[in-house]
């Protein structure tokens, strides 16, 4: 599976899907892409890992990076789709704390839109 | 006992083909996806804390993993002849990174600890580091 990340507008809301897997070798250029698109756009955000097969401390350190810079704008940062190793990573951090996680894309458009 | 050992380049470009191999020598053993997936992470963690920190990115250094498998009990090296770790205890602790500005959460070490069954790091300032890792399989079921 090739790595990519792409997105789509979805009723005042920006979802990225991560395809693949995110490690040291690319989060540093979806750290870019992800702060261009922040930079041009106001909707609150979602990330997307339903087809992310891995992910590692650096994934970690992309989330948390652009959730503070979202913060700042006070945009909202959703999370959805980790598969189980991620998520117990992700609760392990304590990202949980700080931003919502829903199982799917479905979960979270009954629960907020 | 059945034994594997690579050597490869630090370039964070062979990650991949580090999480990757060690995925493959242990596929015999019939692991979960989540235990493979849980390997890979451990060794991502580890190649990237000695390609990055005991390394500096200098891709003329070389990166060592060796991989024992002992009945369901896997046994894990990663070993750099970089600078070496100072405060040990320091490197341990949650968040704690020297690359902030980088985005690294300073989580690597936390990561390892969770997902291993047993975790030790040998470091000498100059000589390089040294983690090894043991982790063991669930029983095969049917």
């Amino acid at each position: 599976m090739e790595n990519s990340m792409d997105y789509e507008v979805l009723d005042h809301l920006i979802i990225v899907h991560f395809t693949g897997e995110i490690d040291c070798s690319n989060a540093p250029v979806y750290r870019q892409a992800l702060n261009d698109l922040f930079e041009n756009t106001k909707e609150d955000i979602i990330f997307d890992f339903k087809n992310t097969s891995f992910i590692d401390s650096s994934g970690i350190g992309l989330v948390l990076g652009r959730y503070n810079q979202l913060k700042f704008d006070h945009r909202t940062l959703i999370l959805t789709g980790l598969n189980q190793v991620a998520y117990r990573l992700f609760e392990l951090t304590g990202l949980f704390q700080i931003m919502p996680y829903y199982e799917s894309i479905d979960d979270i458009k009954e629960g907020i839109i | 006992m059945n034994q594997m050992e690579v050597s490869f380049s630090a370039t964070l470009d062979n990650e991949n083909f580090a999480r990757t191999t060690v995925g493959a020598f242990l596929t015999q053993l019939n692991p979960t996806i989540d235990e493979i997936i849980e390997f890979k992470t451990i060794v991502s963690e580890g190649v990237s804390n000695a390609i990055i920190h005991g390394y500096n990115n200098n891709a003329e250094c070389k990166v060592v993993m060796k991989v024992e498998i002992e009945d369901r009990t896997v046994h894990l090296i990663i070993q750099d002849f970089g600078k070496g770790i100072e405060n040990l205890e320091q490197v341990k602790t949650p968040f704690y990174t020297t690359a902030k500005d980088l985005e690294h959460a300073g989580m690597g070490i936390t990561i390892i600890e969770t997902l291993a069954d047993s975790f030790q790091i040998e470091s000498v300032k100059n000589i390089g580091t040294k983690l090894i890792i043991t982790k063991r399989l669930k029983d095969n079921v049917g």
